[in-house]
């Protein structure tokens, strides 16, 4: 076993080279414990099984994910630091604030997940419908709370607020647990999440921000059909500093395969409702491409840039 | 109606309890050293859950998390530097009766309060929680602005030396914490260009910084070897008849706890100095506060101790993690299969019954461990005290360095230290700035978000509900009367003297 | 006792003159980045109302020391003013703390550890040795290997 493990490093140190004989340190930029992190420590031990190396976590927090963002842009690009990214630090906060680094300073090696948002209210409310919050959006205001500026459930209502004309008040809080109680005592009345939240919390689902209806949730109609084309999602993927080789770039792109594939990482995604999605290399780079001009196009719209 | 007991089984099989005392003990110790705070100790243990069963793995975790509230007080007391910001209001009255040789009492006061305000909100947990998590719910961002007024009328209470100064520090400290990035609008404030600052000071490395290392700091320059504060240290419980005229503090200062704990994002510090503020009002001895007054530590220590066990409110009956530490207690349930929610209650009783259960006997055994950690403490501090000091320096940058992963926080730590020594040789109070840059981001954003929903209008804020009416009136009369207070007195002791 | 005044007067007029140039890149508008601006929300409003309390109640303090003679101030705590030895400590502990930030934790520690023991007078070789291993190489191993809580390293995927 232990031969075979030693062999199987050494393999990887002939086709990957010499550097990543060493430990890898994956950064994910947001403190232990939180929804990213817990996504990437179950994600670590089949990546460093495929690998056949160490790897360890290293939380770098700050500014909304940017700071570890910046760390993993920063260091050494010899395969031996490696992110574990969402998509705020990687597709949005560079278009809404002067951050070091932008999407192009990264070599994308996987995507690992995909999660649609539903539009959320709260439970046994008077309105029932998408059609019900625009008629009070446009006779009075609608409160949208989300979990800080620049976030998706921020974005997604933002997107939602100007197409349909709502006079919307946005209220930031410190994360999703703050809003929903917020929610709860009626200080919001709409707020957008993925289906954790919705399960989790005293809410229900108007719509979906997806191109087609979601497998799990067949009775919750898309804003699409509330006359809407609007496609948000969460997601998450792994990142390298740019500059990586194309050998090891391809090989932690395949064990980044193996690792989303296991029955760890498969229940994780089951008991959270997270939507494991995979894509290589250059199909992840152009997602993110395409993602974040999406993006800067909707703070834009908003108001929220210039 | 049959009561399955089946959850005391798993509560009590030994796993669980080796699990208990191997966390509280590892979270008191890490409380106690200067820097390493709750956070740190759940993430240290965080891994090692992975492989444990449920109940075992959410035992460590609450051992560690009310360990580490508890253990601040420790170094608070003995050292003047709060382990956590949750205990900054520990060391308000708890260093100075150190300072008169009472290390003793000051630990056995903080350790009975810790241990009656942590079951008294294990009893509120168990009786009330799907109520008090509903209450919770009427707090919105009015109400909970006005409770951050109510806990910054703390500062004059703790402006030891000159009013004028202890404002201004407040005033600093509330500043200081809205450096970085706009919670409202994400524009960067006060970074001058640097990124590291766009992700604001971390609270921690500057109390740190303050206290810590500026202690230290002082104590070389002074070269107060072997100082009589710190040898010997034990804990004395404080006697029965001692809590004559204390037990109504206990009480309101617990309530207090449970209250603010099962507000979703406002913690244990902010407990503290809410519960310290009112002490200092309603107290008999309220004129000793600052001076090494049980009251304070009383109402400092069950505070932040209640919070522990309502915390776990919102996170139980509506699935609502209040902080990081509900977040990583979450976390671990969701990494056992467990799904926190609202549904959490009905689906998973068993669990939740085990963790009432659980966190009770974590507070029985946070009493009987406190002896031999702070007889331990007392033995490494009877080390020659420089040693101590260069060990306090090593263990903040290490603690600063680990909060958020950022080596840049070292140097904040340190640069506070020097600012914190000088701020000292200039008679500036540090517990104000203290007070304002741990409620400053609740203040700002609570404030921001009543505004934005009262369209600039925070004359409205009063009229919002009744709540707020009440909250509002009290800080109102707070704000009028303690100046009328000090007047009479001065005014009588004027007639006195003439 | 003039000393003590001299102090007392320097560190109000330092505290005030930092409260003076945030205020100035408040209103220059260095400090603030465009935002989006909500009915009536603004990122700069509590800033500088707080900065204008800060540095108002600074200006009034510093009235009060000059014009109150030091005799007066007694029975406050007796200022602690600085032998050269601390300014070593702490310029060490902030050389110490910057050297982690591009070196790493363990090799700065292992350089700087020592001195900061010679200066704060630890002289008998055994307390030394011992105190330098525990606190050095030993606490470094319990956090970075045994604990899992990654402190800074000087190269990246390196061990040290």
């Amino acid at each position: 076993m232990k031969n075979a493990s030693i062999a199987l490093a050494l393999a990887m140190t002939v086709t990957a080279g010499t550097a990543s004989a060493q430990t890898i340190e994956m950064i994910v930029p947001f403190s232990a414990g939180g929804g990213t992190d817990t996504v990437a420590r179950v994600f670590e031990p089949g990546f460093s099984e495929a690998l056949g190396q160490t790897v360890v976590i290293r939380n770098v927090d700050g500014a909304s994910g940017t700071i570890g963002a910046a760390a993993a842009a920063d260091a050494t690009a010899d395969g031996s630091t490696v992110g574990y990214l969402p998509i705020g630090p990687l597709a949005i906060q560079p278009s809404l604030r002067d951050t070091s680094y932008s999407p192009d300073d990264f070599a994308y090696i996987c995507q690992t997940t995909s999660t649609p948002v539903f539009l959320l209210q709260k439970k046994g409310g008077d309105a029932s419908s998408v059609e019900d919050w625009i008629e009070k959006g446009t006779d009075g205001r609608v409160v949208y709370g989300s979990s800080g500026p620049g976030t998706i459930p921020h974005l997604a209502m933002a997107a939602f607020a100007s197409e349909a004309g709502l006079n919307a008040v946005h209220l930031p809080f410190k994360g999703t647990g703050p809003a929903m109680n917020a929610m709860a005592g009626g200080e919001i009345d709409l707020f957008v999440d993925t289906a954790t939240v919705l399960e989790n919390n005293d809410v229900t689902a108007l719509a979906v921000f997806a191109p087609e209806r979601v497998e799990a949730y067949p009775d919750i109609p898309t804003m699409a059909e509330a006359g809407y084309e609007l496609d948000f999602s969460v997601w998450q993927g792994l990142v390298a500093p740019k500059g990586v080789d194309e050998d090891t770039l391809a090989s932690y792109s395949e064990a980044c395969e193996k690792a989303i594939a296991t029955d760890r990482f498969k229940k994780l995604a089951d008991d959270t409702n997270t939507g494991v999605m995979y894509r290589g290399p250059e199909d992840f780079a152009a997602f993110v491409k395409k993602n974040s001009e999406q993006n800067r196009a909707i703070l834009k719209e908003a108001g929220l840039i210039e | 109606m049959t009561i399955d007991l089946a959850f005391l089984a798993e509560a009590l099989s030994p796993w669980t309890l080796l699990a208990i005392v191997f966390g509280t003990v590892l979270g008191v110790v890490i409380g106690a050293l200067p820097g390493l705070g709750s956070v740190v100790g759940l993430s240290i243990c965080l891994p090692f859950t992975f492989g444990m069963d449920t109940v075992p793995s959410l035992a460590l975790l609450l051992g560690v998390y009310c360990g580490s509230v508890y253990g601040g007080s420790i170094s608070a007391i003995l050292i003047n530097s709060p382990g956590t910001p949750q205990s900054a209001a520990t060391m308000l009255d708890g260093y100075p009766m150190a300072e008169r040789g009472e290390a003793g009492q000051a630990l056995g006061w903080a350790t009975a309060a810790s241990v009656a305000g942590g079951l008294l909100s294990c009893i509120v947990l168990i009786l009330a929680a799907p109520q008090l998590a509903r209450f919770a719910t009427r707090f919105g961002s009015v109400e909970v602005f006005g409770l951050i007024l109510l806990a910054l009328t703390c500062i004059a209470a703790v402006s030891k030396g000159s009013m004028v100064k202890g404002l201004a520090m407040g005033a600093a400290g509330l500043f200081v914490a809205l450096i970085g990035t706009d919670p409202v609008t994400g524009a960067a404030r006060f970074t001058f260009g640097i990124e590291f600052l766009t992700a604001g000071l971390d609270l921690i490395s500057v109390v740190i910084g303050l206290f810590a290392l500026s202690e230290a700091f002082s104590r070389l320059a002074l070269r107060r070897m072997g100082a009589p504060t710190v040898a010997n240290a034990r804990v004395i419980l404080p006697a029965l008849r001692a809590w004559k005229g204390r037990v109504v503090n206990l009480f309101r200062s617990s309530l207090i706890g449970c209250l603010i704990g099962a507000l979703p994002g406002t913690g244990a510090a902010t407990a503290a100095f809410i519960s310290y503020a009112s002490a200092k009002q309603a107290s008999p001895r309220r004129d000793d506060f600052g001076k090494g007054e049980p009251d304070g530590l009383i109402a400092a220590e069950s505070a932040n101790n209640a919070v522990t066990g309502s915390a776990m409110i919102p996170t139980l009956a509506l699935g609502i993690p209040g902080d990081v530490v509900t977040a990583i207690l979450l976390s671990a349930m969701v990494v056992h299969g467990i799904t926190p929610g609202v549904r959490l209650m009905t689906e998973h009783l068993d669990v939740v019954n085990a963790i009432f259960v659980v966190l009770i006997i974590v507070n029985i055994v946070m009493l009987v461990v406190a002896f031999p950690i702070v007889r331990a403490f007392g033995r490494i501090l009877s080390v020659p005290e420089p040693i101590i000091m260069v060990g306090v320096i090593v263990f903040s940058l290490i603690g600063a360095i680990t909060v958020r992963g950022n080596a840049l926080d070292g140097v904040v730590a340190v640069l506070f230290g020097m600012i914190g020594y000088a701020l000292r040789i200039g008679g500036f109070p540090l517990a104000p700035f203290v007070i304002g840059l741990v409620l400053g981001p609740q203040f700002e954003q609570n404030l921001r978000r009543g505004l934005l929903l009262n369209e600039g209008d925070i004359l409205s804020f009063p009229t919002a509900s009744w709540i707020s009416a009440v909250i509002f009136t009290t800080v109102a009369l707070l704000v009028i009367a303690n100046p009328l207070k000090a007047l009479m007195t001065f005014g009588r002791n004027r007639q006195k003297q003439s | 006792m003039t000393q003590t005044r001299f102090a007392r007067i320097g560190t109000s007029a330092v505290f005030t003159l930092i409260g003076v140039v945030f205020l100035v890149a408040a209103y220059s508008g260095g400090g603030a980045g465009a935002g989006n601006l909500a009915a009536g929300d603004t990122p700069n409003a509590l800033p500088r109302i707080l900065l204008m309390i800060w540095v108002g109640l600074g200006i009034v303090d510093l009235f009060r020391l000059s014009f109150t003679s030091a005799a007066e101030k007694k029975g406050e705590d007796d200022a602690e003013l600085p032998g050269t030895a601390i300014l070593g400590v702490m310029v060490l502990a902030l050389v110490l703390a910057i050297a982690i930030v591009f070196a790493g934790y363990l090799i700065p520690v292992l350089i700087i550890l020592p001195l900061l023991l010679y200066l704060t007078g630890t002289r008998t070789p055994f307390a030394f040795v011992l105190s330098y291993l525990l606190m050095g190489p030993a606490l470094w191993f319990l956090f970075h290997h045994l604990l899992g809580i990654r402190l800074p390293i000087l190269l990246s995927g390196g061990l040290l």
